[in-house]
């Protein structure tokens, strides 16, 4: 096990860092030991970070006068640092502390049993001290745990590297060491990280145990299963205290992830530059009231966020208010009092490494192709340039069932519109007015207002020809104006642009579908299967090259409208002919005539969309007549009476 | 550093959590009619004597309080003026016993901009003392500087905060 090597080698470590100081490490307790350093010590660096290791040693449950008695001995206030050796002394100090010896070198010399730390959430009902030792000591975790101890302890490896294995695709390996301190990850993506999680078998990093170990709260230990599961939970939290909720963090909206801080921290900035400084109240005001939040929410949301009550928002405060701000926005109601993931200490602790970016845009790329999967999914007939992200949003919005992803999805928005005003809020940082960066700040905002009411189908701009060039008829100019609005709400995709000789079929069926049935093979039987004939049609034609030339050439040459149906009708029927001393012409206006057949194929696919909506129309009205007739004639024999 | 970190942490953490939750503590407490510092009913009069926030236990004739109310800002007003305007600077904020009624007592406090708070509580609440309700006038002077601190608080509007109203409901009387 690769924690073992590094195991024994911090071992060795100990003994020769001491200075002499033989440190008799039993078997478990070497290992348990490099255990505890590697996580909070990343295998990069050469010590562990002071508050990883503060946090642990609380987690021991000691007094802090013991705790830094221990720090004292160990050697870590000496060197200034907890380095391996160091970090094992004290282990094995707060070991005999919590046995109850006193804090002295001597007293580590003798076997003792392993140091316990409670609550950790990196801990895990698998770091137990020997069952013995259990006076007093709250444990959360179900006590049938503590024969599996050992049991545990060796699962610990195999477990570890399944559950490494998700966090790999999200955290990129280039990531500083702070990623597993706060563990920053979108509650949003623990949907595709159970996709990744089945993906990847093979070990990664082991810095990253700290991600899985936590959740011991949970409680949810035990089958092996069950572990794979909660593993996912368990590394979407973003543990630095002794928190013991029994939330699912996958599910909690009040925990920012890490874009959404780097949005907060970036709006932050263009109010206020300094990030250490505060926002005053009424530029604060100014901010959040472009949040378009009624005054009594946004007054209780700074209640809950300005826990100093100073009037002013620092740093934390102000990305907790910003939290809420947008939970708010995607529908959820505000807490009656500010959830502890949105305490200022908290964040503050969080934003202690404020710009390493860890996943920032690795798991945003991660969002993206998940986000753009249901985008395709829901627009696989149109073309994707000329949807905005508005529309591809709200469409997230509405296919988006649950809350969570709603929330995900509001807030991959975020990151979008980040990008774009990461952009405008550099140009403009210098800029006294803060009016441009928070108007744009709210483009966000206003994309979750669509998204919560996104129930509305989003209608996506119009394409930008609405008017045939060339090869038009009047009539349907004008028949296509007048449809326009109607369409609209209904537009059908034409079809695939990658068939290009088609339209000149299409183009013919334009006009009237009279013409349709000459044209085609297939007799369209209803109205309603003309759209989809004509895209069959279209589809399925074989005789494409030299039939277009044919049909090219001959429309240029005569130009008129009314004409070119027939000639295509004509030219089709044979639909052999062989046009080849045509096809040096043909080629120069070969691209105009493609721009105009592009333009007829839409306007053809919104037609025939017309077309089917107005028949089905038609038979509805059909359907009513009908029930208005029968009930005619069920009153008639009354009134005769 | 490792271990001045927890203890920091600890201390504020312990500093912070009266203040996210202000009146829990009392508002569990059932009323034995008594020994707790319960008041009847409470409200705040702004500067120009209309309410800003006035809140009585329910199940009595709420319009009943909200006379008294009103009655009692006349003292208070007496009680002001009477210092005169060479005391203005060492007036005290806490009025004291505005006037005695057979059923309840009516106390007041004035802050330095006017704002009143009028404070009934019943007469069989004799185990309170002067100093209870100084406390309890503190409490809410002070939430109510809190309130202000809110930018989307305008002053002279009435006054919709969740913290405040959790605040006085710990000090209203537990009526089951």
């Amino acid at each position: 096990m690769e924690q073992g090597a590094v195991g024994g080698s911090a071992a060795t470590a100990a003994t020769a860092g001491t200075g002499g100081l033989l440190l008799p490490l039993s078997e478990s307790e070497q290992q348990r030991y490099s255990e505890l350093f590697s996580r909070c010590c990343p295998p990069p660096e050469a010590a562990a970070g002071g508050s990883s290791v503060g946090e642990l040693f609380r987690a021991s449950q000691l007094p802090p006068d013991t705790l830094h008695q221990i720090t004292e001995v160990c050697g870590a206030k000496r060197v200034g640092y907890f380095g391996p050796a160091q970090f094992y002394i004290a282990l094995k100090l707060i070991a005999a502390a919590q046995s109850g010896f006193p804090v002295r070198i001597e007293s580590i010399k003798n076997e003792l049993p392993l140091p316990r730390f409670m609550a950790l959430k990196n801990d895990g009902e698998v770091r137990y001290g020997t069952p013995a030792e259990l006076h007093g000591v709250k444990f959360q975790v179900p006590h049938a745990t503590l024969e599996k101890n050992s049991y545990k302890r060796t699962d610990e490896g195999d477990k570890q590297e399944p559950k490494s294995p998700p966090m790999s695709p999200i955290c990129s390996p280039p990531a500083s060491p702070s990623t597993y301190q706060r563990i920053p990850l979108s509650y949003g993506y623990g949907k595709s990280r159970s996709g990744l999680e089945q993906q990847h078998g093979a070990p990664y990093e082991v810095r990253h145990p700290t991600h899985q170990q936590d959740g011991s709260s949970t409680g949810n230990y035990g089958a092996k299963p069950a572990f794979a599961c909660s593993t996912l939970n368990r590394s979407l939290s973003a543990e630095r205290e002794q928190q013991d909720s029994s939330a699912h963090y996958s599910d909690d909206p009040w925990r920012i992830t890490e874009e959404q801080r780097d949005y907060y921290v970036n709006q932050f900035r263009s109010l206020q530059p300094d990030l250490n400084s505060f926002i005053s109240g009424s530029m604060a005001k100014n901010f959040f009231t472009k949040s378009k939040l009624p005054i009594p929410e946004l007054s209780h949301i700074w209640e809950l966020s300005d826990v100093d009550c100073d009037g002013a928002l620092t740093l934390p405060e102000f990305c907790a208010a910003f939290h809420l701000v947008v939970a708010r926005k995607n529908g959820y109601q505000l807490p009656e009092t500010l959830p502890e993931t949105l305490l200022p200490e908290y964040l503050q602790a969080a934003s202690l490494k404020p710009m390493r970016e860890c996943a920032l845009f690795d798991s945003y790329s991660e969002s993206l192709p998940g986000g753009q999967q249901t985008r395709d999914f829901s627009r696989t007939e149109k073309s994707a340039e000329e949807v905005p992200d508005n529309s591809a949003l709200l469409q997230d919005g509405k296919k988006d069932d649950k809350q969570a992803l709603k929330v995900s999805t509001a807030l991959k928005a975020i990151p979008k519109e980040f990008q774009h005003l990461t952009v405008k809020t550099a140009a403009q940082e210098s800029n006294a007015l803060k009016a441009r960066p928070r108007s744009r700040s709210y483009s966000s905002t206003s994309i979750e207002d669509a998204m919560k009411k996104g129930e509305e189908p989003p209608t996506p701009p119009p394409r930008p020809q609405k008017s045939h060039s060339r090869a038009s008829s009047l009539d349907l100019n004008k028949i296509f104006q007048q449809n326009t609005q109607a369409v609209r709400s209904g537009w059908l995709p034409p079809p695939p642009p990658a068939l290009p000789p088609r339209p000149s079929v299409s183009q013919t069926e334009q006009p009237s579908e009279v013409e349709l049935h000459p044209q085609m093979n297939r007799p369209p039987s209803q109205a309603e299967e003309n759209s989809s004939a004509k895209k069959e049609v279209v589809l399925s034609q074989p005789p494409s090259k030299p039939t277009r030339r044919k049909l090219r050439t001959e429309a240029q040459g005569l130009e008129t409208p009314e004409l070119s149906p027939t000639i295509n009708v004509t030219s089709s029927l044979p639909a052999v002919k062989p046009h080849l001393p045509v096809q040096k012409q043909s080629s120069k206006q070969k691209r105009a005539i493609q721009t105009a057949i592009r333009k007829n194929k839409e306007t053809n696919a919104v037609l025939a969309r017309l077309n089917s909506e107005l028949q089905q129309q038609l038979k509805e009205v059909h359907k009513e007549r009908i029930a208005l007739e029968t009930q005619l004639e069920q009153l008639r024999p009354v009134t005769v009476l | 550093m490792a271990t001045a970190g927890p203890r920091a942490h600890r201390a504020s953490r312990e500093s912070r959590s009266p203040h996210v939750t202000p009146g829990r503590g009392g508002a569990g407490r059932e009323d034995g009619g008594g020994g707790d510092k319960m008041a009847v009913c409470i409200a705040v009069i702004a500067k120009e004597n209309y309410p800003l926030y006035i809140r009585s236990v329910p199940t009595e004739n709420e319009l009943k309080f909200h006379y008294t109310v009103h009655t009692s800002l006349d003292v208070v007003d007496e009680k002001i003026s009477a210092m005169g305007k060479a005391l203005v600077d060492q007036r005290e904020l806490y009025l004291g016993l505005l006037y005695p009624t057979e059923d309840y007592k009516v106390y007041g406090y004035v802050t330095n901009s006017k704002v009143k708070f009028v404070m009934v509580v019943d007469s069989s609440n004799t185990a309170l003392r002067d100093n209870e309700i100084r406390s309890m006038f503190r409490k809410l002077h002070n939430s109510y500087t809190d309130i202000m601190c809110n930018p989307f608080y305008n002053p002279g509007d009435r006054i919709h905060s969740r913290s405040f109203d959790n605040m006085v409901n710990s000090m209203m009387m537990q009526v089951c």
